[in-house]
């Protein structure tokens, strides 16, 4: 039965951990790792302050800021909630060790106390990470807005933290009292869909848009922001009070998860990312095809298995790619509108929708030796499983340009759109294409054990290079809006000359996923005679 | 005069997985000192209802006791020690940290010389005070019965103790399942080595997670309950 001793046993043993961790640590290492996260956050700084500008807010900018400003915070705020409670329908935001699973919650002690001591670390770095963010968007919001800047750091640094405590305090609450995935989306949407009407409507009546008040305190102070600050701390409270109800079947899961997500992402392991996400969030394959029925099985053999994989997309699946066109479509709009940046949502959006259509493809990468045993080039197995997934990001295109269409319904968007559709299509399948035959990057490559800022050079192209193409495939909504700015006349014939570049560009790529495999194997071989001969 | 309270007791316990049943509704109850052997082939249940009786799974319905204690209870949880198909070890511990921690957890002495013995007797002496994640597989597997031995229990349950384990190891793990039987602990072990199953009081078969045999049974028998 748990007693001091057993309490006692658990904080040693903990300490003294945290002190072979720490012996162990490479110095070295680490601050290698420092400097480099201190360049890479300098340039984001840079990047969004050079965005932001520093010149005063326009009295019209003010008075938008002021109507939909709390709203606008609150939305953010209620998507991270939102987040948290789905994450603790399947036993997060908690990411245990799994021996401390098997060991510790499966010892006789509290559990309570055992939990409640990882969850207020987990609460503690994230929202110091939060404070951290929080104070650069106040720092920068200082830089145009009336107001202390003082005033406005220290409000966005404080928003942010109780937005990442609230969130991670529903988290906790949903994994604690058991809540079933379910009703976690259902309270998801409905505190997301209250913070979207809030900011349709001007107002703020929600908690998390009475939190986003009080990051505009230094602009107007909202005595009913106090209410938000109090729901996200009474939230953290009882998340961590109800914290040690955690199903431990899902924390076994999770834990086992976790470490290897966190091991993939750590190799830029896209493809085993992704794998591991789906099942963290158990997002299986149907057991019943929604149809049976594929044409052409017989003499496309890849055509058809790649549908047969499509048929049984989860529910979910389908759910999420038809949200994430319906998103790329709003981009679109707002590019046409004038948001540039919008592009870097668009793109993403298409992105990680395509990573969903090509996992036929995918499944290929995932069995390189069963792929290999065909009699036909593997870059040809690839680039035969294209066209189904050209068939699924069409139609993702379609609900991309149906909801653009809503949104600015002109013969304009239906003539740009209809190009970029087809832009967006294989730029997307093309970028998800090679960030997935493309591995995680060899550890023992010339790039790699080049110098370190080559390296990470090499690293940061790598990684950016497959979304990038699919931004690229939003490049003519980008010039045809720039051009109708301009009042040009030959808007659709440059648009059209601009979307025929970028589809070169794209077969282009297309073209080296067939060809990458022997392009590579020749290239090695060329190296490996002339260090011959040398 | 009262029956003596049954070291496991079992009621409709039953386990699904979305559209998977992996274990129908089963009654099974197991007295104190009795040592069982759970056979089955792969995907029968074996390995869903002891890690459901370990309080690593939740039931979908029906009811599991350990010693009178609901699983997952504190009061399971201490009379119970259980040895997973895979095992889990911390990365930064050595394996005498681990004893000295996993025994102290459950109020034991901690890494004393009655630990050290077991040590001796799993041939982990010389890696005592090596991390078990340089270590092969049947190593690993016999820190993880270590572990198991070294806190006090009346149950034990043990998933496919035998994988990894060479023709010593395995000797030296039957010696210990026996020893914790005659010590009084309620043993089952879901395994089809031969040398267990012939020793034990009784044999549970499950085939599709539908019990299917309970009493004793012979190694054929075992060889037709797991083709």
């Amino acid at each position: 039965m748990p007693d001091l001793a057993t309490h006692t046993a658990l904080a040693e043993l903990r300490n003294a951990r945290k002190r072979v961790r720490t012996a162990n640590i490479d110095w070295v290492d680490a601050m290698y790792r420092a400097y480099i996260l201190t360049i890479v956050g300098v340039i984001a700084i840079l990047v969004a302050s050079g965005y932001v500008g520093d010149s005063d807010i326009s009295p019209n900018g003010l008075d938008q800021l002021r109507d939909h400003g709390p709203a606008t915070v609150g939305l953010g705020v209620a998507i991270a909630v939102a987040i948290g409670l789905r994450s603790g329908a399947r036993g997060g935001p908690l990411a245990l060790e799994a021996a401390d699973v098997r060991h510790v919650l499966l010892a006789p002690i509290d559990r309570g106390r055992a939990l409640r001591g990882a969850a207020f670390r987990q609460v503690r770095h994230t929202g110091l990470a939060a404070l951290a963010v929080g104070a650069i968007g106040g720092q920068l919001a200082a830089r145009r807005l009336p107001g202390n800047p003082a005033a406005w750091t220290a409000c966005g640094a404080a928003t942010a933290a109780l937005a990442a405590l609230a969130a991670a305090g529903a988290g906790y609450v949903a994994a604690g009292r058991r809540m079933s995935p379910r009703l976690a989306n259902l309270l998801a949407l409905v505190i997301v869909a209250w913070s979207a009407l809030d900011l349709a409507g001007g107002v703020a009546t929600s908690p998390a848009d009475l939190l986003g008040a009080f990051a505009l305190w230094p602009l107007d102070i909202a005595p009913l922001a106090v209410i938000g600050i109090i729901v996200a701390a009474a939230m953290v409270v009882a998340g961590l009070a109800f914290v040690e109800g955690l199903s431990i079947e899902a924390a076994e899961r999770r834990s086992t998860l976790i470490g290897r997500l966190a091991f993939a992402a750590t190799l830029q392991d896209l493809r085993t990312v992704l794998v591991l996400r789906r099942q963290l969030a158990q997002e299986h394959a149907r057991r019943r095809p929604w149809a049976r029925a594929v044409p052409g099985a017989r003499r496309w053999p890849i055509w058809a298995r790649g549908w047969r994989g499509v048929l049984r997309w989860p529910g979910v699946r389908v759910l999420r790619v038809v949200v994430l066109g319906a998103a790329a479509g709003a981009a679109c709009a707002g590019i046409a509108a004038g948001t540039t940046p919008l592009v870097v949502v668009a793109g993403l959006a298409m992105y990680v929708a395509a990573l969903d259509s090509i996992e036929p493809l995918a499944q290929e990468v995932d069995h390189p030796s069963r792929t290999d045993a065909f009699p036909m080039l593997r870059g040809a197995v690839h680039v035969r499983h294209m066209p189904v997934a050209a068939v699924v990001m069409g139609s993702v295109s379609l609900i991309s340009l149906a909801t653009a269409f809503a949104l600015r319904p002109r013969l304009s968007t239906l003539a740009v759109g209809g190009l970029t559709m087809v832009t967006a299509t294989i730029g997307s399948i093309a970028g998800a294409a090679i960030g997935t035959i493309s591995g995680p990057p060899d550890p023992l490559s010339s790039w790699a054990l080049g110098a370190p800022e080559i390296a990470g050079l090499h690293t940061i192209v790598r990684l950016l290079w497959p979304p990038a193409l699919a931004l690229a495939g939003f490049v003519p909504v980008i010039v045809a809006t720039r051009l109708a700015e301009q009042h040009r006349d030959s808007v659709l014939a440059t648009t059209a000359v601009s979307s025929a570049l970028v589809l070169g560009l794209e077969l282009g790529m297309v073209a080296w996923v067939y060809a990458r495999d022997s392009v590579l194997a020749n290239i090695k071989a060329s190296f490996d005679s002339l260090g011959k001969t040398a | 005069m009262t029956a003596p309270r049954p070291a496991l007791r079992i009621k409709n316990l039953a386990k699904s997985y979305a559209d998977l049943d992996a274990l129908d509704p089963l009654d099974l109850t197991v007295a104190a000192g009795e040592s069982i052997a759970l056979v089955g082939h792969n995907g029968s249940g074996k390995s869903t209802l002891l890690r459901i009786l370990a309080g690593l799974l939740e039931a979908t319905s029906g009811e599991a006791r350990i010693m009178g204690h609901a699983a997952g209870s504190l009061g399971a949880r201490a009379a119970l020690s259980f040895i997973p198909d895979d095992p889990v070890l911390y990365d930064d511990l050595s394996v005498r940290e681990h004893v000295e921690y996993i025994s102290r957890l459950h109020g034991g002495p901690g890494c004393d010389a009655e630990a050290e013995a077991l040590i001796e007797q799993l041939g982990l002496a010389p890696r005592a005070d090596d991390l078990p994640t340089r270590f092969s597989r049947g190593l690993r597997q016999r820190t993880s019965v270590l572990v198991a031995f070294c806190r006090p229990f009346e149950v034990l349950l043990v998933d496919e103790p035998f994988v990894g384990l060479d023709a010593a190891g395995k000797a030296t793990v039957l010696d210990l399942f026996t020893a914790a039987h005659e010590r009084g602990a309620a043993v089952v072990v879901a395994t089809h080595e031969e040398r267990y199953v012939s020793r034990v009081d009784r044999c549970v078969a499950l085939r599709d997670g539908v019990l299917v045999h309970d009493g004793p049974a012979t190694p054929d028998d075992v060889v037709r309950f797991v083709s």
